[in-house]
């Protein structure tokens, strides 16, 4: 009881600002489960947004502000030491080096088809590591769930070998410190180095 | 149309969001929820996915086919659950066990 309080104070004095924090509310249903139908949960009167955001976990003082009227959603602190990914390998090979424009786009930093799992690695191993420091943007929130960037920064290869490129990647937050990928390319960030 | 499918805005309603009739982008997140698929426009100039929205799947055209298998579909799908609605096929929403969400082709709601 006592920690609680400490920790409802420390938040109030912003001491937790950089700590991570769980959002729930009364449902039992995230942007995750709902047996493939996405819904408001009518059973705990629990809306369409709050259900996405569910179960979410960011930094204290970089996670989405959305409430309302009888909102039951709270945040409470939430020990997160490693951030899984669900990203399927095709975001990769069905799409950044198949769509023709993405493929372009990969080609003119040098790389092509069979650099695809260096590729994924780098994107995954980024997103892990920058949203466990909190170095991440935080874009649209909607039935889809709370947006997420995460910068990149990528040298190119073969005669781009010395260029460093910035990009965006987009994610999706997922329950209990989840990211489900979106886009590999969510456009570039417009100070080049 | 499915998860990673090249598709065109056939409606003005998302112009809130930045996002045009006529806008071509794809199709990023292999669910269906509300009736709607998680679109991404293809910025026509730099090819970056630099907006997204919710979009009702009947304001959506089919550009181009991804050639995704339904294992990796399934593999996309969150939980990995064939129950998600995922795809449209002459008017019907369906899912991996090709069952149909709405009972009249092309009226979703139905």
């Amino acid at each position: 009881m006592f920690e609680d309080i400490k920790w409802i104070l420390d938040n109030i004095f912003g001491i937790n600002g950089d700590k991570f924090v769980i959002r729930k509310n009364v449902s039992k249903e995230n942007i995750e489960t709902c047996n493939g139908i996405a819904v408001d949960d009518d059973t705990t009167n629990t809306c369409a947004l709050c259900v996405a955001l569910n179960d979410t976990v960011f930094k204290n003082n970089n996670k989405p502000e959305y409430y309302h009227r009888n909102c039951k959603c709270q945040n409470t602190k939430y020990e997160l030491t490693t951030v899984k990914l669900d990203f399927p390998i095709s975001k990769i090979t069905k799409y950044l080096f198949q769509d023709k424009s993405k493929k372009e786009l990969m080609k003119n930093m040098g790389y092509d088809i069979s650099d695809a799992d260096f590729i994924y690695k780098i994107i995954a191993d980024n997103a892990k590591d920058k949203f466990l420091k909190g170095d991440y943007l935080l874009g649209v929130l909607n039935c889809n769930g709370q947006k997420v960037n995460i910068i990149l920064e990528l040298y190119g290869k073969k005669d781009k070998k010395n260029k460093l490129y910035r990009f965006k990647t987009g994610w999706t937050a997922y329950p209990n410190g989840c990211l489900h990928n979106n886009t590999p390319f969510g456009g570039w960030v417009k100070e080049q180095k | 149309m499915k998860y990673l499918d090249k598709v065109k805005i056939i409606s003005n309603k998302y112009e809130k969001d930045g996002i045009f009739k006529g806008d071509v982008g794809h199709i990023l997140s292999a669910e269906i929820r509300f009736n709607t698929f998680d679109f991404y426009r293809e910025n026509p100039q730099t090819k970056e996915d630099d907006l997204c929205a919710a979009v009702f799947v009947g304001d959506l055209e089919l550009i181009e086919s991804s050639n995704i298998t339904d294992s990796e579909l399934l593999e996309a799908l969150s939980g990995h659950n064939p129950n998600w609605w995922c795809k449209v096929e002459n008017g019907y929403i369906l899912n991996l066990k090709g069952e149909k969400k709405n009972k009249i082709p092309y009226d979703y709601n139905s």
